[in-house]
């Protein structure tokens, strides 16, 4: 289940105004998935991402009223972890400014395990493994639009970059899985 | 159609950015060479959901929510005491005074304790109370009642070490270059960032250690050549008096062994509270516990003695949770399921 934008503004009012923690748990919990996936692509650690993301929720709680102001919560948390996990990076390689360009230097994060994946179905399992074989940014670029359904405006909003740098990251990303699917020779 | 351009068809298409005019284009090239038409479907069509990480994110609300209630009153504290008191001017700089003492000292006392054996810092909870410490590389930890941890003071610098007896739980920063290691009477726990629950009173006779995320391992003070690395949500339980070999036979599932692997108990099916951290709640949770048991529960939480005039009682078996409960209504409460007489005398309870 995706939430739709309205229906994270009804539980972010909740949250604001009635500081109902059941809405909270509603947005954490659905959030939750999509948020680990994109914030350890960037750290290439699950559990680095856990904190952080939790960090983020837990701001939100605070903002009380604040998170009113907020127009649109998914972006914002989106934009909270991205910062948050390149800080992250620059303190982990000692480095003085870390970029979304640099993500691509480390080690493969190991998202998927052994038992993880045979939860999925055969091809789901492949496609799976592909798109965890992009590039980190073809990747981030291709969960943001396909998984959450940001716009291109939105994608590039997130990570800093232009929308047509976007554009060249999904179509790269569409390509090579689609190459990939070509070569299983596929059939109706 | 170029190939180019159907991938960026398709792209447009799913981030919501393709003109009418495009997707007519898109549809008709896909009419038009039906080999194309699995591959678009494959690449268009929705993520499939995945349950299992739902149930990953209830787990981690559920460490979340402690959290939360914890720093809760905290926060909601502050207008009220603090800020009238930091309006003050003149305090103010009183305590701009008193801090820069305090540094001088520090660093001096810094420099030359660096000569001799660094200090022990001990932070303990007492009877009936529940103390929230954050060590200094950001650690979190929650004593339970009668419990305490002991450390060096240059703690996290160059090594996280402390020892604990009693009970606490234990959210561990993550920092893979200084492992986190807890030692207690009869095992040591080495974590990398995690949170997870170890048992230790004296009183007790074996030791607990439950995860709730990450991976954590555990070694004997007597052998420390053997260890065990615990999933989330495993627990391990381990006798005082257990003896050398005995790793193997916890893995054939023997339940009479002394050390004993399994999952953590949830309150009830499908619930993200575990029981064994349900004291972080202020919740008392008996899972077919021993009276003998149940009374040292009760002892710490309420500060008293407990006796028991006839041994049997001890061995009557009880289930339930309690949360606001005075002792006197638990033990009512405990006496319909399974029937005795008690007795309180200032601090002593006695069971007859």
């Amino acid at each position: 289940m995706q939430l739709k934008s309205f229906q994270i503004r009804e539980l972010q009012e909740a949250v604001a105004l009635e500081r109902s923690e059941t809405a909270y748990k509603v947005l954490f919990v659905q959030l939750y998935q999509s948020a680990i996936s994109f914030t350890t692509t960037i750290t290439k650690n699950e559990e680095v991402a856990e904190e952080l993301y939790a960090d983020a929720m837990m701001k939100l709680w605070f903002m009380e009223s604040k998170l009113t102001d907020i127009k649109d919560l998914k972006l914002y948390i989106f934009i909270l972890l991205k910062n948050s996990a390149l800080n992250y990076l620059k303190k982990e390689r000692k480095q003085r400014f870390v970029s979304i360009d640099d993500i691509d230097r480390g080690d493969v994060p190991q998202t998927r395990s052994v038992e993880e994946s045979l939860v999925f179905n055969e091809l789901e399992n492949m496609l799976a493994q592909v798109i965890d074989k992009l590039p980190s940014k073809c990747q981030i670029v291709y969960k943001l639009i396909k998984h959450e359904g940001f716009s291109y405006k939105h994608t590039a909003e997130i990570l800093g970059l232009s929308v047509n740098t976007i554009e060249g990251h999904m179509s790269n990303a569409l390509k090579k899985i689609g190459t990939f699917l070509k070569s299983l020779n596929l059939k109706d | 159609m170029s190939e180019e351009r159907f991938y960026q068809l398709i792209s447009r298409k799913l981030a919501g950015e393709a003109s009418v005019i495009e997707l007519d284009e898109l549809e008709c090239y896909v009419r038009a060479y039906p080999d194309k038409k699995k591959l678009y479907d494959l690449l268009i069509q929705a993520p499939v959901d995945n349950d299992k990480g739902i149930l990953k994110a209830e787990q981690a609300y559920a460490l979340h929510q402690l959290k939360l209630q914890l720093q809760q009153p905290a926060h909601s504290k502050i207008p009220v005491s603090r800020k009238r008191f930091w309006n003050n001017h003149k305090t103010k700089s009183y305590i701009l005074i008193a801090a820069t003492i305090v540094m001088v000292i520090a660093a001096f006392l810094t420099f030359k304790t660096e000569l001799i054996i660094p200090a022990r810092i001990e932070v303990a909870a007492t009877k009936g109370s529940i103390t929230n410490i954050k060590l200094p590389d950001g650690s979190t930890v929650w004593l339970n009642s009668d419990s305490k941890i002991t450390y060096r003071n240059n703690f996290g610098y160059g090594h996280r070490e402390l020892r604990l007896t009693g009970e606490a739980f234990f959210d561990v920063k993550h920092d893979p270059k200084t492992p986190f290691i807890i030692h207690t009477d009869k095992i040591n726990i080495k974590v990398l960032g995690t949170a997870f629950n170890v048992k230790s009173y004296p009183s007790d006779n074996y030791v607990e250690t439950s995860l709730i995320r990450g991976k954590i391992d555990v070694n004997f003070t007597d052998r420390p050549s053997e260890h065990i690395t615990l999933r989330p949500r495993e627990k391990l339980t381990v006798n005082k008096d257990q003896t050398k070999g005995t790793i193997t036979s916890l893995l054939s599932g023997d339940t009479g062994s002394k050390i004993r692997l399994e999952n953590v108990t949830t309150l009830s099916k499908g619930d993200s509270i575990v029981a064994e951290t349900a004291w972080l709640q202020n919740k008392i949770v008996f899972d077919n516990t021993s009276f003998s048991e149940i009374a040292g529960v009760l002892e710490r939480r309420f500060d008293i003695k407990v006796k028991f005039k006839n041994e049997k009682y001890k061995l009557y078996y009880y289930t339930g949770i309690f949360q606001q409960e005075s002792l006197r209504e638990i033990l009512d409460l405990m006496k319909i399921t399974k029937p005795f007489n008690y007795e309180i005398n200032k601090k002593v309870v006695t069971i007859n």
